[in-house]
């Protein structure tokens, strides 16, 4: 049999258009029409270790989000959270590419705007390691982000500011910081303590002092519901006390 | 004023497709499906430094809606290719009825199942999100599982075939969820090349997305997170769901009149 027989053979026997009923035609015709009108009225429209890829483009990671960005940017910032504990190693932070790693907090921010996961990475994980450099490269990031939302991400820049102050050294940068702060949300709903974090770093107190106001003022505004959060928030205000108690440095986190 | 009477085919075709959903332990599955995402995302939940509520809520709600998209096409296109096997369906096109009324009834049927389906997967997700953001997310799965019911008896009269009517149907679906972010990376590709070939993608894509329906719009996870739910987001995803609803509709009535059974 030739191939033009056997594809007339297993086609499916069909009637002509003429035994589809008037009004079913102009339906398809009506509801068809319909669908390219809203379509042009919508909106147009993101064991040897493994080093840090690469973060892929937002467009990209929008694709491969299948229309669930929030998803996979949650995804996303567990996976990252996780990268330093590979399989039978642990890449230590300072080993990390500290770029590539900025690339990809900004990634899922951008897919997430509403989440503060990755601003927490930066500023409580990956801003504790002890390189100045990788330090700057975290705050920066979490500067940035502070500007596009001040209202919502100050939180995370009054840490940040402690953070340049108390384990950067740099009282310049942790200024610039606690000013921005200051300026930005002026009007906005946030707490004196945070817009008055500049007057704290003038007076230069000691670094426990600081942080222990800092984070009292975090438990005690009530802002924080998540008791997991809240849990590690008093375990370093634990931790802190018992630093002033004894009189030494800083605790490790 | 009097409303118009629903015919009795349609209503008989609905009751049987209902029928068919019990039988084939829908519910049952669906609560399997409930189950399995629960345990995995109480997994991420427990590895997450903060945020807890809001990653179960997300990643539950992105698994769910998967699985009932999923639960929803398989029933349709089983259902609708099992009548067509055992010559049910021509017990039904030989009474004295439109061909129409069997699509109405099953359109009928799909809605309920698909209202059905989305009440179950909202429940668990009042654990961790407001009820308003629930009740939103969980209207938009029933518009999205309603539209997939509806393609997927038209693609079980088109093609007549299992495998070939469910890899056409998750090809759309796919299509249909990642529009937008095509869209995107045709305007901004990642590697630009200029060339014709690029020109006859982003013309190629441009196309196809006037006659797809924008699900990208639809059931955002986001939604039950904390950027909070805003009820102005249900307006696209109800007129998108009413005008490729009726299309769909009217694809599939066309087809089954042409059709010689």
């Amino acid at each position: 049999m030739r191939l033009s027989a056997s594809l007339a053979a297993a086609r499916t026997p069909t009637r002509s258009l003429r035994a589809v009923p008037v009004g079913v035609q102009v339906a398809f015709a009506l509801a068809l029409s319909a669908q390219l009108l809203w379509y042009a009225l919508s909106p147009a429209p993101g064991s040897e270790r493994r080093a840090l890829p690469p973060a892929p483009p937002v467009s990209l990671l929008r694709l491969a989000a299948f229309g669930e960005p929030a998803a996979l940017a949650r995804a996303g910032t567990l996976w990252l959270q996780y990268f330093d504990q590979q399989p039978g190693d642990s890449v230590p932070w300072r080993e990390l590419d500290y770029g590539r790693l900025r690339a990809w907090l900004e990634r899922w921010l951008t897919l997430a705007p509403a989440s503060e996961y990755p601003l927490a990475l930066a500023v409580r994980l990956y801003g504790q390691v002890s390189d100045p450099d990788r330090q700057r490269i975290m705050l920066d990031f979490v500067h940035d982000a502070f500007l596009e939302r001040p209202g919502t991400r100050w939180r995370w820049l009054a840490e940040g500011t402690l953070l340049a102050k108390h384990r950067l050294k740099d009282l310049d940068l942790a200024l610039r910081y606690a000013r921005d702060l200051a300026d930005r949300t002026e009007g906005m709903d946030v707490p004196y303590w945070a817009r008055d974090l500049q007057i704290l770093l003038l007076e230069d107190m000691g670094e426990y002092e600081a942080a222990r106001i800092l984070i009292g003022g975090l438990l005690a505004s009530g802002e924080i519901e998540d008791p997991g959060e809240v849990r590690f928030l008093e375990q370093r205000l634990e931790a802190l006390s018992r630093g002033k108690e004894r009189g030494d440095n800083a605790p490790r986190p | 004023m009097k409303l118009p009477e629903t015919p009795p085919l349609v209503a008989t075709i609905a009751r049987f497709t209902l029928r068919q959903a019990r039988q084939s332990r829908l519910l049952v599955l669906a609560g399997i499906l409930l189950v399995l995402a629960f345990v995995l995302t109480g997994l991420a939940g427990a590895v997450a430094l903060t945020e807890h509520a809001a990653i179960q809520a997300v990643l539950l709600a992105a698994g769910l809606r998967v699985g009932a998209v999923g639960l929803i096409a398989l029933f349709a296109v089983s259902a609708c290719l099992r009548e067509q096997d055992d010559r049910t369906l021509d017990l039904v096109l030989a009474l004295d009825a439109p061909r129409s009324h069997y699509v109405f009834g099953k359109l009928a049927a799909f809605a309920l199942i698909a209202v059905a389906l989305a009440i179950a997967c909202a429940l668990p997700l009042l654990i961790w999100s407001p009820p308003m953001a629930v009740a939103g997310w969980a209207l938009s799965l029933a518009c999205e599982a309603w539209l997939v019911a509806t393609l997927g008896l038209l693609l079980a009269f088109t093609f007549r075939q299992p495998v070939t009517a469910l890899a056409a149907l998750v090809a759309f679906y796919l299509l249909a969820r990642g529009l937008d972010a095509l869209l995107l990376l045709a305007r901004d590709p990642v590697f630009v090349h200029d060339g014709p070939f690029r020109a006859f993608i982003e013309s190629g894509i441009a196309l196809i997305a006037w006659v797809m329906p924008g699900l990208h719009r639809f059931t955002d996870a986001a939604w039950l997170g904390m950027g909070g739910f805003d009820p102005a987001l249900l307006l696209p995803v109800l007129g998108q769901t009413a005008v490729y609803g009726a299309l769909l509709a009217a694809a599939a009535a066309f087809d089954l009149y042409r059709r010689e059974f």
